[in-house]
């Protein structure tokens, strides 16, 4: 039974137009009236008409016939006073004879009210006309049989009793709670109550059904449930004696239940209820004192292990003992040195890295591994009117000859707090030769256009020389350093791993990917200046228990919140709420290899059908106000440099969509017509006749229309994240498609889907440096692989691969500005809209930026506090 | 370290003498640099140039033999006392005189450690091969040291000539001692022998491909090394004639270096059909026809082998001349000028050719689309599928060997227009350059124009809805719908609009090309804009115009609308 059941609210009585409980079923008279109504018809004792015309007529009744009071079925079954009409038992004093009759007003308790009513106005001194009617009325009672018409009235000094029905039904919920029938039996009560609202005898009855339901879900193993009944009827009546004792019953062996498996939380949950319902329980006192002793006995451990430098084993074990029981009084501060000097942060996510399914392009997931994991050379620091570029391992980096060559001055020493090892010259050199060399997997054929040679002049001195000066040499180094261990050089075989790194994976299952510092801070330090030492992501399946989890305080930061989420985050006042400095640009890329998409119509199609401002605000932000959203007519940030301030957003015009769309279907037949023209002009020949194209064309213009009606426009597939939102959003495109005349399928990421398995992909994109990071946003390939460009057109071809050559700012915009432009007009990538995004962090999380560049933006320096 | 070795002898001339006598000299040139050598003393001359010039001087195969004998007149100065006019053997019969001059290193000699007896053991393979077609004279190579592969893959031209006097070059290998040198390699490693081969022709002062391979036991290391210089070597070819057929097909006729000597070994023969000549040009001096004032290359022209004649006259050779060129100077009748050719086979499985523009060599035209086109003459039919390629960031495509197709054609595209249509034959050489127009101001409009154009196809689009609805609504009797869609449908851009834009466009691009002072893509500008004005004023006719505002007056009239 839900517990929405026992709500007060739920005992309201039901309306319905045909009037209270007078709907046709329960018109019928039930089986036990039928039997009783031709005895009550023809004999009644004391039955006086009330007409002279139907006394007379009643003159010979037989009397015998009335049932007595023991031989009626009392109470009358479930069925049949939850179906009939209100019905009364009036119980007359000779033997105890029973006439049942139609409802008999006042009621319930209605000879009661009559007497009480005669008597007060019998007392009255001064009584009106009225009154003196009413009285003389009050001497009988007026009854009206079922199924006739007239009234009688029976004298009130014969009448012993009237058991109105709504007793009768208590009766059967009396009955029925003693069979444990819980659910017919609140079923009466409720009609009870709607026959009779605020009726005092129903609160009794409530709560033994309240008490009797608890009982059965405790019996059926449903402790919480049972709790709620307990607790339900105890804000009803607090002064119930039996409530306690059920409740340290219920509740002893959850506690005993929960200590057992380690869910200190649970127990602590319960005995908090218990405790707020009955401060004076025994069970409170007892399951509080065995905890707070475990707590510290806990704690004791992890103050030991940590003098022995086991710092891991020993934060575990401290937030172990705070999970028991909340540490309080001088035991804080050793638990704070300990949680401090191996400070974790639990960030709860929507998807592991780990688990997510093979998809062409990196999603957020792994994004984040990858930022954990791998530490670029440069990494975006601050953004302006350009990025701008830090780096962990290069102290110092001075272009010079005009910018031709420059030389890296590497870091000797790191911080404390930083987790990469110091890297050398040599190694940096080793990941230029693999970016560099033709042939090999990390081979990059920009940066090997722009680098003419380097030179290694120092172990902490790289002088790398560029054929031609590249407009932002920071944005060009942005890859790891890769090479082979130092301490792992005697084996030849080795094969190059990952230097540059920040964090390593420690361990991960279907719901959790923990992270360690590849670099631990070193011991000896001020506990205050320790930093974030392990990252735990943790996965929650809903949206919901995400936001729920952070509001607990189960996980430290939610890593991007959805745009409806920002505010109830930033007004809970749990933490802070960061935006980070880039937004996110939402859009549909085409997929390079595909045929069909060459058709500039069919591009353009797509793009015109999409109502990007409805979808936005209904879908995305789900904010007509559309605050954290816009949008946007390119694949970058619309503040960005790289944006055209003269190129309109993107039109929406479903009916230049379908004349696009057929104009493209018209392209695709045009082979086809021509080569049944150039079949034709052939068989022309070979007769020897004249050929005239426009003349045979004019006249097979229809058979050659039917002939190629078969070509039609293929369904195209569109592959989208596994991201519920984002998934929604397509299928509200894959609609308006449908409306222009486009079929669009949408298909799942799979690990076997080929890379010429789609045809459309809709895919989120940052984009630091447009000027670089263009290309792998348009061509979805991170190789740079010129041939994919083959299916652009020449001119569109030169201006991307023209990005290259910039020379100044000046010249990057004026390139960008018009591929921008060009990108727009002829639909090579249909942009949607660009979102804000945010970071959520609990107050208890300090360190990070005020505008992060990504999710764990400068997380070497985070610190949580206990 | 060639080079090196060069200037080491220029300054020992005891170590020059005793080179020269294990040299091929005879007795009369080592007479000949005796006076020389007098001569440089009295006149302080650098003694290897003195040396170099005897050598070159008292060549006994020079074309005309000479039989010289020089004093000097006490200023340095020579003078000739004496000519013997000797008899010159023709072409196709005279035979190639060939130096092979071998390196060791790491014990490359294998089991024996006599050079004589190695250099036996090859030199018997390679007449088994060439026969009398090969005057060949075998010698350790004692400048080429330790004489590895990377070092023989490093010599240039450079390498092999003096050019201390630009006017008088001294040669290591002069062309009047020799037609060919070849440099052989062989290093011994740990569990094999590495055998490297390039040829040397000294009348194109031009060296082959490195060629290598690598042989697992010492024995097999003679034959392998006749097998890398047979294929090393590039037999000559001079030109006799072109003609035209029968099918008014042009060809050229040359005939064959010893041409006349077949080889023994089958393997061996010099000219094959479909084969590719490299031709050159070589400008004499006009007093010394024997001298070679200049030389010159011709670039991406080729002569395709069709046919070799092998029973009347052996050697002569029929081809088919490419050339990216309309007219091509090989061939072209003058006086001193030698029109000679090199066989060459493909020693690579592809060829690197960069794509640069011509104004500015630095520049590599990236991402041009390329199609190699396989057939033999540029008005030919495609013989097989052409093959599409982009060039990459440094202008590069790779032009891989076709088993079939010894030759080819490149394609180069910019946007609708082909830029340039070049022969090429892939393989014979690691790496060629192709220098094009540039063409970026006309395909910037190319792409201006297609963006015009969608526009225009958006408008046509958009009219034509509006015609239709207001069709639609004239049915219904809405006139008021047919007001409205048939304002919008005069509201949408016109002929003039279109017209102005393409004038917009024309005007910049015209403006770029006078300052850049490109007249060429000013032309192309030109013309593409008047060919897109042509397409607007068919589109935009008058005619159609009328047509259809007949058409509008229709649909008012039913609906009662003025």
């Amino acid at each position: 039974m839900p517990y929405s059941r026992f709500h007060p609210g739920f005992f309201r009585p039901v309306f319905s137009p045909q009037g209270f409980g007078r709907s046709p079923d329960s018109r019928r008279l039930t089986k036990t009236m039928r039997s009783i109504l031709p005895v009550i018809t023809t004999a009644v004792v004391s039955l006086i008409p009330a007409s002279s015309e139907s006394c007379s007529a009643q003159e010979n009744v037989d009397r015998e016939q009335l049932p007595t009071l023991e031989e009626m079925d009392r109470p009358p079954s479930f069925r049949e006073l939850m179906d009939s009409e209100t019905f009364d038992w009036v119980v007359l004093k000779f033997d105890n004879q029973v006439i049942v009759s139609e409802a008999i007003f006042p009621r319930p308790d209605t000879l009661q009210k009559l007497r009480k009513e005669r008597d007060r106005l019998a007392t009255t001194l001064r009584r009106n006309a009225e009154q003196t009617k009413r009285l003389s009325k009050l001497r009988f009672v007026e009854i009206q049989l079922p199924g006739d018409p007239a009234e009688y009235r029976v004298r009130t000094q014969d009448v012993r009793e009237i058991i109105g029905m709504e007793d009768l039904m208590l009766e059967r919920v009396d009955m029925l709670l003693q069979q444990n029938d819980v659910s017919r039996a609140y079923d009466l009560l409720r009609r009870v109550e709607s026959l009779a609202p605020g009726w005092k005898k129903i609160t009794p009855h409530f709560e033994a059904l309240l008490l009797r339901e608890a009982d059965v879900r405790r019996d059926e193993g449903k402790p919480f449930a049972a709790l709620a009944l307990l607790q339900e009827l105890h804000t009803g009546n607090p002064h119930r004696p039996e409530i306690p004792e059920k409740v340290q019953a219920l509740l002893d062996p959850i506690i005993q239940e929960a200590v057992n498996a380690g869910e200190y939380r649970k127990a602590r949950w319960f005995i908090g209820r218990l405790a707020e319902t009955f401060p004076q329980s025994t069970t409170v006192s007892r399951w509080s004192k065995t905890l707070q002793q475990l707590s510290r006995k806990t704690l004791e451990e992890a103050a030991e292990q940590a003098q022995n430098s086991e710092h891991r084993a020993a934060a575990q074990q401290a937030a172990l003992a705070r999970r028991i029981w909340p540490i309080g009084g001088h035991l804080r501060s050793v638990y704070e040195s300990i949680a401090l000097r191996q400070q974790v942060l639990y960030v709860g996510v929507s998807h592991l890295s780990e688990s997510l399914p093979t998809y062409p392009i990196p999603l957020a997931a792994h994004k984040r591994h990858l930022e954990l994991t791998s530490v670029p050379l440069f990494e975006a620091d601050t953004t302006d009117e350009m990025t701008h570029y830090r780096s962990s391992h290069v102290g110092k980096w001075d272009p010079r000859d005009l910018g031709r060559q420059v030389t890296f001055s590497l870091r000797t020493t790191r911080p404390y707090w930083q987790s990469q090892p110091v890297l050398s010259a040599s190694q940096i050199a080793d990941t230029l030769v693999s970016r560099l060399q033709p042939g090999n997997p990390l081979y990059n054929p920009r940066l090997a256009s722009f680098v003419d040679g380097y030179t290694v002049r120092s172990p902490t001195d790289l002088e790398v020389r560029f054929s031609r000066v590249p407009l932002n040499m920071a944005a060009l180094f942005r890859f790891p350093v890769t090479g082979v261990p130092p301490d792992v050089y005697e084996k030849p075989t080795t094969r190059p791993e990952l230097l540059s790194t920040r964090f390593v994976l420690s361990g991960h299952n279907n719901n959790e990917q923990t992270y360690r510092r590849s670099v631990p801070e070193p011991d000896g330090l001020n506990p205050g200046q320790y930093h974030v030492a392990e990252i735990t992501e943790r996965r929650y399946v809903s949206r919901h228990e995400l936001i729920q989890a952070f509001r607990r305080g189960d996980v430290d930061a939610v890593p991007t919140l959805r745009p409806w989420e920002v505010d109830p985050v930033t007004e809970s006042g749990l933490g802070n709420v960061r935006k980070f400095a880039f937004p996110e640009c939402h859009l549909i890329v085409l997929n390079p290899r595909s045929e069909i998409l060459q058709s500039a119509p069919l591009r353009r199609s797509l793009s015109l059908a999409i109502d990007r401002e409805r979808i936005l605000r209904t879908v995305i932000l789900r904010d007509d106000a559309m605050k954290y959203g816009r949008v946007s007519s390119c694949a970058w940030p619309s503040e960005s440099y790289a944006s055209s301030r003269l190129v309109p957003p993107p039109l929406f015009d479903l009916r230049l969509a379908f004349a696009l769309r057929f104009a493209a279907e018209e392209q695709l037949r045009i082979t086809e017509k021509q080569r049944r023209i150039r079949t034709a002009r052939q068989s022309a020949r070979d007769s020897g006749s004249d050929w005239h194209q426009s003349e045979w064309r004019s006249q097979n213009n229809r058979q050659l229309n039917e002939a190629v009606a078969h070509i039609k426009l293929p369904t195209l597939r569109l592959i989208c994240p596994p991201d519920e939102v984002i998934r929604t959003a397509a299928n509200r495109i894959i609609d308006l498609w449908s409306r222009a005349g486009l079929c669009v399928r949408l298909i799942s990421p799979q690990s076997s889907t080929p890379e010429s398995g789609w045809d459309l992909m809709y895919r989120t994109a940052v984009m630091e440096e447009p000027l670089l990071d263009i290309w792998e946003v348009l061509l979805t390939d991170s190789t740079l692989d010129m041939s994919l460009l083959y299916g652009y057109p020449d001119w569109l071809r030169q201006e991307l691969t023209g990005l290259d050559h910039a020379s100044s700012l000046r010249d990057a915009r004026q390139r960008l500005h018009r591929i921008h432009r060009d990108l727009a007009a002829q639909a090579f990538l249909i942009p949607l809209w660009e979102v804000d995004q945010f970071v959520a962090l609990r107050s208890n999380v300090s360190g990070f930026r005020n505008w992060p560049i990504s999710v764990y933006d400068n997380i070497e320096r985070w610190v949580v506090k206990p | 370290m060639a080079d090196l070795c060069l200037r080491q002898h220029r300054t020992l001339g005891g170590e020059a003498v005793r080179r020269m006598q294990f040299g091929p000299l005879t007795a009369r040139q080592r007479f000949a640099l005796a006076v020389r050598l007098l001569a440089a003393a009295a006149a302080l001359l650098p003694v290897d140039s003195v040396i170099a010039r005897a050598a070159q001087d008292t060549s006994p195969d020079s074309s005309v033999a000479q039989d010289v004998d020089r004093e000097s007149d006490g200023t340095g100065q020579k003078s000739e006392t004496r000519r013997r006019i000797e008899p010159k053997l023709p072409f196709r019969q005279r035979p190639y005189r060939v130096d092979v001059s071998i390196s060791f290193s790491g014990g490359g000699r294998g089991e024996t450690t006599d050079p004589q007896k190695f250099f036996n053991r090859i030199r018997q393979c390679v007449e088994r091969m060439y026969g009398q077609m090969w005057e060949v004279n075998f010698r350790e190579n004692d400048w080429l040291r330790p004489g590895t592969a990377a070092q023989l893959a490093r010599i240039d031209r450079a390498h092999l000539t003096d050019l201390t006097d630009p006017e008088e070059p001294i040669f290591r290998f002069p062309e009047k001692q020799l037609d060919k040198a070849m440099l052989v390699c062989i290093e011994a490693n740990a569990a094999h022998f590495a055998v490297s081969c390039r040829e040397y022709d000294t009348r194109t002062q031009e060296l082959s491909p490195f060629r290598t391979a690598t042989a697992p036991d010492a024995r097999t290391v003679p034959l392998l090394t006749a097998r890398l210089i047979r294929d090393a070597f590039r037999p000559c070819l001079q030109y006799v004639r072109s003609f035209v057929s029968d099918s008014g097909e042009k060809f050229v006729e040359l005939e064959v270096q010893a041409g006349e000597i077949p080889p023994p070994d089958p393997s061996a023969e010099q000219i094959t059909e479909g084969d590719v000549l490299r031709p050159f040009l070589r400008f004499m001096y006009r007093r010394d026809p024997s001298k070679l004032k200049q030389l010159q290359p011709l670039p991406l022209t080729y002569v395709h082998v069709t046919a070799v004649d092998r029973t009347v006259i052996r050697g002569l050779t029929t081809g088919v001349l490419l050339s990216h060129a309309p007219v091509s100077r090989f061939g072209r009748h003058s006086r001193h000028l030698e029109h000679f050719a090199l066989r060459q086979r493909p020693s690579e499985e592809a060829s690197r050719v960069r794509l640069v523009q011509r104004s500015r060599e630095q520049q590599p035209l990236v991402c041009h689309r390329v199609s190699l086109v396989y057939k033999l003459r540029s008005s030919d039919q495609d013989q097989a599928e052409q093959q599409r390629l982009l060039s990459d960031r440094d202008g590069e495509i790779f032009v891989p060997v076709h088993d079939e197709y010894s030759t080819l054609w490149l394609y180069v595209y910019s946007g609708q227009l082909l830029l340039a249509r070049i022969p090429y034959a892939p393989g014979l050489l690691p790496a060629d350059v192709v220098e094009l127009p540039d063409d970026s101001i006309r395909l910037g409009v190319e792409g201006e124009i297609q963006l015009l154009t969608n526009d225009l196809i958006d408008s046509v689009a958009i009219r034509e809805i509006h015609f239709s609805l207001a069709r639609r609504a004239a049915a219904q009797g809405r006139s008021g719908d047919v007001e409205q869609h048939l304002a919008n449908y005069q509201a949408t851009r016109g002929r003039a609009e279109f017209s102005e834009s393409l004038s917009l466009i024309r005007v910049a691009a015209v403006q770029v090309a006078q300052n850049q002072n490109n007249p060429r893509a000013e032309l192309a500008v030109r013309r593409l804009c008047r060919k897109t004005l042509e397409s607007l004023d068919q589109f935009f006719s008058e005619a159609s115009r009328e047509e259809r505002l007949q058409e509008m007056d229709e649909l008012r009239q039913q609906v009662g609308l003025p």
